[in-house]
């Protein structure tokens, strides 16, 4: 069923429309849902899809309603085609993933029929924009308050600006789209102006950002980039080889891979790594391939090698709904090293000293180095180290090595002398190492209570969830520890219980991978803390180290859950070497001792039925022949084939580890004859270096070479001058140009990052300072188009133009001012409402105005004064008769200005009675159709 | 750029007289009383929808009284003024009955024309719809035309000639509904509608006063003031926008999806001739927007056919407000 159509609309008319209307508002929606495929996974389809489909279905119902097609019909016929795709994905050849299409297509059908209402409201409401804009930023906010770790404010200015864009857009273009019934090339040039206008203030805005140092375009550029390869943020999406256990899978960085793809040909830049949030789930299979290795330069006294767990995540925060342990970057005294090492450019180290002051340790702290040599398996963006980790220095992997490991840094550690890898999972075997376990057990027992914590950590980390389950654990904790006295001691009786045995001599605890079925199936872990503690007493290390935090949480001792590797120490051979597998990721506790700091309990039963054969230990790679000088600058020389000589250009070195910013610019001969080039992770050779490329040049510490030491009160250009001439190269680091743009990316996200995060009260201060300014924004417009009408007024001098400015500003200001204007005409406003009010003489100035608008003749004397009396009087007469109160009472109506700015044809209701009246008459005319 | 007319008031002037004049018997329907003017001096003719007895008849009467001058032999024309006639329709009324018949002419031998009541300058026609449709487009070519054609002889009507149609409701019973053909001879249609209660008592108080109008009517015009009058109204001038806006409003017409016949070009040209007398009514050599609105409903409603009866009291206010919009916009040219 068609109606009648009486127009011909043509396809002009509709590319116009869809230029000026439908394409904007594509764009607005493609810029929302990277927004949305952000934020949730289950939108991990490609947003070029996506934004076809909605796009798709969006042009087809505008198109369609163009021509005025009744909406039942089009219902319809969406309904149909709706009905017949989802028999065809239905029955789609059997090769094809079925599952996945479903889900796709339930996604992209909902994407279509949006589409199709955005089409619909566009092309039938003349306030579909703002509807548009509106539902679009509720979707933008619900979507970006789930990302609440990052500098909010700027966020959300960023995020929203294009949808204010949008909307300020729209509010300029479809007044006029919808008031012109024939949209054609002439015509179209209002728009255009409308649209020039639009561009002016727009780029004003900009303007106006860059001197603020803040560019919403990058921003927007940046939003979408981060939509097209996934952001290294660490929120890995979870969704692959969930049967690996507490590994997760991390994608390709592929914003690395735009980089250096075609130079090292590496494709797979994912890897492992540990998953970000804990649950006990009930069945956990290992897989078993070497993670990392690494060299941790701690020892006993006696010189025997003390080892130290190897930590990745502290989860602090327990989600009682799910039993599952959550990383929260909002812990107090955070202490984890916030930096990316496939970020930090060679040899350059990154140091966060916060690291050292929120341990809050004092007694018995030193400095531990480390060198770690991250797997090609593993994801390698994660920083693996000791407990107590401030400082990171990458350092290169010996070409040899190259395959195995794919990058290496070294890390120092503010390291307990009482902590160390052994404890219950891992104990401590001859009986040498008891005794230092024993001494560290007498040290622990001075600290007798926590009264002198601060209560900011306390508070923080001994928060239990309320419950009878907690209240059982808690009845529970305190009949292990009834005995004990000190925190230590608790600590010991619930290792105690944990390993006690029954009359028969058999474990009450056990370990195991397969931990039975959950009690709640829709619930995938709930349950398996009680069916742990009070039932089967069977699991494995995140059952043990939740079960003792809860534990220990209940008595009152701050403690954390951590992940990471366990260190098993298992051959005497390459002292100090550790190799971490798959099969050794692992979650303990940490307990804080107060002036200690944190120490490392492992409370997790070993594998007594299964006694697991050791991994083999591998070579350690060699290590890297420590650099007395790196110095970072420009080629300005390309080498010379023959003499292997270049010449470089820098103002930057790091001299035996320390960095040094130079306060001129040095160029220097380096000798590259024996030198290794690498080009990112790739060897290569002299040649690729050319004029302009950035370098590493970097000569070792070497018996047979000439090397100045760092001398004590001599400035550092002095010495620089002194380095010998020229320089041995040892090995020539040319960084990929796309890399230094990454840098300062990475730099700045890391500044980013390092601002604290923020927390739940903060985010709602700023989303109600957000929200209240709009809202203050909308009540201001009434007032600022006022003024603006009342300038353009006063600003006027030419008479016509002045008599048509105080027309159009007195008919606004007295309607917002409360004599508000129904469905009479303007003459009859001013002449019967404005006038029996104001006696402002709005009536005369009308008759002047028309006459001079319609009679085609010119100013008469006298009625220049006429116009200049009444715009000089329209504000006072409203003032003075309405009272300056209530006309600023009545300005803050916005449904009275929102009456004042609709257009004329939704004026039917109220023209009913008027019409009654005027014309009570019954067409004889009128006929059944 | 008007022609000033020397020794009587200027124009507007005049019509106010009449308006004035009028107004003194026909109590609170000025609007009303304008629209007749305005009609009369668009040189075309008025339908009046109402119930019996809104005072139709008395505004005719009223009107002619106040006109000097006019046919000579006029029969009914008392003290001067302008020929009035008055016909009832009814079913059994003929075409002969309204332009006269050829009677034996005893004296002459011979048939001579014996003119009807239509030769006159204001007509009265009451209940039009009364009448069968053969009487009534007997007099609606009168109205189109000016002339009257009996047998091999045409009679010219006079230069003055007006009419004012009334008609019933349509639901009434016995009636002959005039096709909208013939609507559209009519320049305009109005409905007089009852008074307020106000008035209507002010009306009580003073019956008897209006009680005798051959008494109390005073002429105030000749009737070649209205003819000059008739030719000032086609000199009044009408701003290009605005017809510019007609020309929309026309086309609008047509548009509307509840709008099943549109407005005719003969519709748009009354209206603009309309407007133009209805400026001079009010007193101005210019037609403003305003009378846009005040006009579509008489001009162009019963010129049209709806789709249905709410379209019939909205779309044309709408499609003029939405006209009175874009007008209102519009900057002083020049």
């Amino acid at each position: 069923m068609m109606p009648a159509v009486h127009t011909k609309r043509t396809l002009l008319q509709l590319l116009l429309r869809v230029l000026f209307e439908v394409a904007p508002t594509v764009a607005i929606c493609y810029v929302t849902l990277g927004f949305l495929n952000q934020s949730f996974t289950n939108f991990n389809t490609g947003l070029t899809q996506q934004i076809i489909y909605l796009g798709a279905g969006m042009l087809v119902s505008y198109a369609l309603y163009f021509y005025r097609a009744r909406v039942i019909f089009t219902v319809l016929l969406l309904a149909i085609s709706y009905w017949a795709a989802h028999k065809f994905v239905n029955h789609m050849p059997g090769e094809f993933d079925a599952f996945r299409a479903a889900v796709k297509f339930k996604l992209y059908s909902t994407l279509f029929i949006f589409g199709w209402f955005f089409g619909f409201l566009l092309s039938r409401w003349r306030w579909a924009s703002i509807f548009i804009s509106f539902l679009l930023s509720i979707i933008t906010i619900y979507s970006i308050s789930d990302t609440i770790d990052q500098k909010l404010a700027d966020y959300m200015l960023r995020r929203l600006f294009p949808l204010f864009a949008y909307m300020g857009y729209m509010l300029m273009v479809a007044p006029v789209l919808a008031d012109i019934p024939s949209l054609d090339l002439k015509r179209s040039s209002r728009l255009i102006m409308r649209m020039i206008v639009f561009l002016a203030i727009v780029f004003f805005v900009f303007e106006m950002q860059i001197w603020d140092k803040t560019n919403p375009i990058k921003a927007v550029d940046k939003i979408i980039e981060d939509n097209s390869g996934k952001g290294n943020n660490g929120q890995g999406d979870g969704k692959y080889d969930e049967h690996k256990g507490m590994l997760q899978k991390e994608k390709p960085d592929k914003k690395d891979d735009k980089g250096k793809g075609d130079q090292n040909g590496q494709g797979d830049d994912g890897g492992y790594k540990l998953k970000d949030t804990m649950t006990m789930s009930n069945q956990m299979s290992q897989a078993d391939f070497i993670m990392f290795c690494a060299k941790l330069k701690n020892y006993f006294p006696d010189g025997s090698p003390k080892p130290l767990y190897f930590v990745y995540h502290y989860l602090t925060r327990f989600d009682p709904v799910k039993e599952s342990f959550i990383r929260d970057t909002a812990m107090p005294f955070f202490d984890e090293l916030r930096s990316d090492p496939a970020s930090i450019p060679m040899y350059r180290s990154r140091t966060d000293s916060s690291v050292i002051t929120n341990s809050l340790a004092t007694q018995m702290r030193k400095t531990v180095e480390s060198e770690v040599y991250i797997s090609s398996n593993t994801w390698k963006h994660a920083v693996l180290g000791p407990s107590g980790t401030y400082s990171i220095q990458t350092i290169p992997v010996d070409s040899a090595y190259k395959k195995q490991f794919r990058n290496a840094y070294k890390i120092k550690s503010y390291v307990s002398d009482l902590n160390n890898a052994y404890f219950v999972y891992n104990p401590s075997v001859n009986p040498q190492l008891s005794d230092m376990q024993e001494q560290r057990f007498s040290v622990l027992r001075n600290i007798k209570d926590y009264a002198k914590v601060d209560p900011k950590l306390m508070n923080y980390y001994t928060t239990m969830p309320n419950g009878p389950l907690y209240d059982s654990i808690h009845n529970l904790a305190l009949q292990i520890t009834k005995d004990a006295k000190t925190p230590c001691d608790k600590i010991l009786a619930i290792r105690d219980y944990f390993m006690q045995r029954d009359a028969n001599g058999n474990r009450i605890y056990r370990y195991s991978l397969k931990a039975g079925a959950p009690s709640d199936p829709n619930i995938p872990n709930s349950g398996m803390l009680r069916n742990f503690l009070f039932k089967t007493h069977t699991g494995y290390c995140t059952y043990y180290a939740g079960a003792s935090l809860l534990l220990l949480r209940s008595l009152g001792i701050p403690s954390r859950f951590t992940t990471g590797f366990a260190t098993i120490d298992r051959a005497d051979k390459n002292k100090g070497w550790y190799w971490f597998y798959a099969s050794q990721a692992h979650a303990w506790t940490q307990i804080y001792f107060p002036t200690y700091g944190w120490m490392d309990f492992d409370m997790t039963i070993g594998n007594d039925d299964q006694k697991e054969s050791p991994q083999p230990d591998g070579t350690p790679p060699l290590p890297p022949p420590e650099p007395w000088l790196v110095i970072e600058g420009k080629a300005t020389v390309a080498p010379d084939p023959k003499s292997k000589h270049l010449e470089v250009m820098f103002n930057k070195i790091i001299f035996f580890n320390d960095e040094y910013n130079l306060n001129r610019t040095f160029t220097r001969d380096a000798d590259a004859s024996v030198c290794r080039v690498m080009y990112g992770d790739k060897d290569t050779t002299l040649s690729a270096i050319h004029v302009g490329d950035s370098i590493f040049v970097v000569s070792y510490d070497d018996a047979a070479k000439v090397v100045p030491q760092p001398k004590q009160g001599v400035k550092i250009e002095d010495q620089v001058e002194a380095f010998p001439k020229p320089v041995i190269a040892d090995e020539i680091h040319i960084i990929p140009k796309d890399s230094e743009k990454q840098k300062k990316e990475d730099d700045k996200k890391k500044k980013e990052q390092e601002k604290p995060p923020l927390t739940w009260t903060q985010w709602f201060e700023r989303a109600g300072i957000i929200t209240g300014s709009i809202v203050i924004f909308l009540f201001l417009l009434p007032f600022m188009w006022m003024w603006i009408l009342a300038i353009r007024l006063k600003l006027t001098s030419d008479p016509k133009k002045k008599a048509h400015r105080a027309y159009r500003f007195a008919l606004y200001h007295y309607h917002m001012s409360g004599i508000e204007r129904g469905p009479e005409t303007s003459f009859e406003y001013a002449t019967q409402k404005a006038d029996a009010m104001l006696q402002s003489g709005f009536g005369n100035f009308m008759n002047v105005y028309f006459r001079l608008k319609y009679s085609g003749g010119d100013l008469l004397p006298g009625e220049n004064e006429v116009i200049r009396k009444f715009a000089g009087s329209i504000r006072s007469s409203a003032r003075k008769k309405i009272g300056f109160f209530s006309v600023f009472l009545n300005y803050l109506s916005l449904t009275r200005a929102f009456r004042y700015f609709r257009r004329p044809a939704e004026k039917e209701e109220e023209n009913e009675n008027k019409n009654q009246h005027d014309d009570g008459t019954i067409q004889p005319a009128h006929k059944p159709e | 750029m008007m022609m000033e007319p020397s020794n009587l008031p200027t124009s507007p002037n005049r019509v106010q007289i009449l308006t004035d004049n009028i107004g003194k018997i026909i109590r609170g329907k000025e609007k009303e009383v304008k629209y007749v003017i305005t009609a009369l001096l668009s040189r075309g003719h008025i339908l009046l929808e109402d119930n019996p007895g809104a005072g139709k008849t008395v505004l005719a009467k009223t009107l002619a009284q106040s006109i000097s001058g006019g046919l000579d032999e006029a029969p009914l024309s008392t003290e001067g003024s302008v020929a009035f006639r008055r016909i009832q329709f009814t079913p059994d009324l003929l075409p002969m009955d309204l332009i006269g018949s050829h009677i034996y002419d005893d004296n002459k031998k011979d048939f001579i024309f014996k003119k009807g009541p239509l030769f006159t300058n204001v007509l009265l026609a009451d209940e039009i719809n009364r009448a069968s449709p053969k009487v009534q487009s007997a007099l609606l070519e009168c109205m189109a035309e000016n002339q009257i054609s009996v047998g091999d002889k045409t009679w010219h009507l006079d230069k003055l000639f007006f009419t004012i149609a009334t008609q019933n409701p349509i639901e009434m019973e016995g009636t002959y509904p005039l096709p909208a053909a013939q609507l559209d001879r009519f320049y305009m249609k109005i409905s007089f509608g009852y008074v307020t209660e106000d008035v209507e008592l002010d009306i009580y108080n003073n019956y008897l006063a209006i009680g005798d109008i051959r008494g109390n009517v005073k002429q105030v015009l000749s009737y070649h003031d209205v003819i000059e009058l008739q030719q000032q109204a086609q000199g009044v001038y009408i701003h290009p926008e605005l017809v510019k806006a007609v020309v929309s409003i026309v086309s609008a017409t047509r548009k509307h999806p509840d709008i099943s016949l549109g407005c005719s070009t003969r519709g748009g040209i009354t209206f603009i001739k309309c407007l133009k007398s209805w400026a001079l009514v009010n007193g101005r050599n210019y037609v403003i927007e305003d009378d846009l609105r005040a006009l579509i409903q008489p001009v162009l409603a019963h010129r049209l056919i709806f789709r249905n009866k709410e379209a019939s009291r909205t779309a044309l206010v709408q499609i003029v407000d939405r006209e009175l919009d874009r007008l209102s916009k519009l900057q002083i040219s020049r």
